[in-house]
């Protein structure tokens, strides 16, 4: 479903990314993992449009979406979370899951407030699905962290994706948070939507993922089954410095 | 009651031209000093119309109104596409550029003599009769604005503003099209602005560069961060408070060369005061400058 191809991203000599290919399916679970500084990050922002690649293609559903804006890339059905949290905090819970509606229509359209109720129901529902109901009228910014990483998934929903991006979506959050985050995950590819997830976490996301890919140094060392991965004597090298 | 009636008419037509500027700097985010620009240019576009070419004062308004958004948005497409600190010194710039036309192109808009006798406006071809009516007139408009602003704000579209204000990386990740979003923004403020413009032009009749300078700008900009950013209320609340300020000062017996220079001083104490006790402003619930650098990019490393 998302094609990328021999992507590149240097910065003033930092080779952030060089090189990488992959392909992602969708109603999966991918894991992205690597050390700090392995260029993953940037890999999301190019796939999204906040990087433009130094050279390379990414296709997504064999449409060529290299260098689109981002908001043409969410629309294009690519949601994403970021790895600082990113919440509207002056906005309430309920009005940032509405922010996410209709990716990619015309600014005309968002000045009808015909279909604001459906919406509001529709949004209702979201927070309902990450457990975030009772908070929907509080400020976003009221929330706990854990709570945020929810509402961000609850948002990257409300685009309807076919393909959803996580930068880290259980780092800095308590166990019984992440338990209910990849329980999340799971629920959305069982749905159908392809998930491709960086994670530190290496316990939550050996058992998440149904395949995971290793970066180090810009580049990617290991792409196949958890198991297999693990076993990986480069992996091991990677990590282990 | 001449002179209270004068107070209030220039108090509706601030209320006017603030709130027009506090769709893009308040609810947006988007600070621009070039509203007395777009002021001046609704202002001279009615006068020119009206007594060049006779045209009817509630046909100047509307003409005002399309040619200042038609030249906001020609400079909004580019300055709008560079980084966001440089958005503020492109309106300068503007600013800057509609002050030298207005002040030397003299064969079209008398220079720094101006443009007198402008004539007064007539409902109906009936004149209105009395500044009384004038303030009714100015009144109602002002109404229509804060109900056109107020049913944009709280619409989607409203809502986009306050998100991108507060954190535009996060809303383009929503599939929203922020450079889109903000020239509108910014395009429909200066379109309203023109209307105070047009009307300040058929209230005193003569107009001269000297009411449209950078100075006017940042007045403006200030009723809007004393008032509030992001408070309509608050832009109206603004503008009777700046605007009767010096009208206070002239009642406790300043004489008025001392008044005018103790008035330019009084305005930038406020702003400094506000800026440290209120940031948000008399009626505002959020501080001028609410949005931190490090939203404005995806660092994330
Ligand atoms: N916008 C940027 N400008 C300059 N260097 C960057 C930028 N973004 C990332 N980098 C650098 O690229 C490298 C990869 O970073 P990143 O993709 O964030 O890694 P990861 O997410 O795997 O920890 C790092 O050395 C980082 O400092
Ligand atoms: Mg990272």
């Amino acid at each position: 479903m998302l094609e990328i191809r021999g992507v590149t991203k240097h910065f003033d000599g930092v080779k952030a990314v060089t090189e990488v290919s992959c392909t992602i399916a969708k109603g999966a679970i991918t894991g992205l993992i690597g050390p700090n500084g392995a260029g993953k990050t940037t890999l999301f922002n190019m796939i999204c449009g906040y990087h433009v690649p130094d050279s390379g293609l990414i296709c997504f559903n064999s449409l060529e979406i290299t260098g689109k804006p981002p908001y043409a890339v969410a629309a294009a059905g690519i949601g994403r979370t970021f790895q600082n949290l990113r919440t509207i905090k002056k906005l309430s819970t309920l009005d940032n899951v509405m922010l996410a509606f209709n990716p990619g229509a015309s600014l005309f359209a968002s000045l009808k407030k015909g279909k604001e109720r459906q919406n509001r129901e529709r949004a209702q529902e979201l927070l309902a699905f990450v457990g975030l109901s009772d908070k929907a009228e509080e400020p976003a910014g009221e929330l706990s962290y854990g709570q945020q990483k929810l509402l961000n998934l609850a948002c990257c929903r409300a685009l309807d994706p076919a393909l959803l991006l996580l930068d880290e979506p259980v780092a800095g959050v308590n166990q019984e948070m992440t338990v209910k985050i990849l329980g999340l995950l799971r629920d959305m590819r069982d749905e159908g939507i392809g998930v491709l997830v960086i994670e530190h976490n290496m316990e939550a996301v050996m058992e998440v993922s149904d395949r995971l890919i290793v970066m180090a140094g810009g580049r990617v060392i290991a792409d196949g089954e958890p198991a297999q991965v693990r076993e990986n004597s480069e992996v091991i090298e990677a990590y282990l410095g | 009651m001449e002179y209270l009636l004068h107070i209030l008419i220039m108090i509706g037509i601030y209320s006017i031209v603030a709130m027009s500027l506090n769709l893009p700097a308040g609810f947006t985010g988007l600070i621009s000093v070039a509203h007395a620009a777009f002021y001046g240019i609704g202002a001279y576009t009615t006068a020119l119309l009206s007594l060049k070419a006779g045209i009817p004062f509630w046909l100047c308004l509307p003409t005002g109104v399309i040619l200042t958004a038609a030249i906001a948005f020609l400079i909004a497409w580019p300055s709008l596409r560079t980084r966001d600190d440089y958005f503020v010194i492109t309106t300068f710039a503007f600013q800057i550029i509609v002050f030298s036309i207005l002040n030397n192109w003299v064969s079209f808009t008398g220079g720094p003599m101006g443009i007198p006798g402008i004539p007064q406006p007539s409902v109906f071809g009936v004149p209105l009769p009395s500044h009384g009516a004038f303030l009714c007139l100015v009144a109602a408009i002002g109404i229509a604005v804060y109900l056109f602003l107020n049913r944009l704000i709280n619409s989607p579209f409203g809502r986009i503003l306050k998100a991108i204000r507060e954190d535009e990386i996060f809303v383009q990740s929503l599939g929203k099209n922020v450079t889109a979003y903000k020239m509108a923004a910014f395009v429909i403020g200066a379109a309203l602005a023109s209307i105070g413009g047009g009307l300040y032009a058929v209230y005193i009749s003569y107009i001269d560069p000297t009411s449209f300078t950078v100075m006017e700008s940042i007045f403006i900009l200030s009723i809007v961060i004393i008032g509030g950013a992001g408070s309509l209320k608050g832009s109206v609340a603004g503008a009777a408070f700046l605007v009767s300020l010096p009208e206070i000062l002239r009642f406790v017996g300043l004489p008025n060369a001392v008044a005018a220079n103790v008035r330019q001083i009084l305005y930038g104490v406020l702003l400094v005061l506000c800026m440290m006790y209120r940031p948000q402003g008399l009626f505002g619930e959020y501080a001028f400058n609410a949005h931190p650098k490090e939203r404005k990019e995806v660092e994330d490393a």
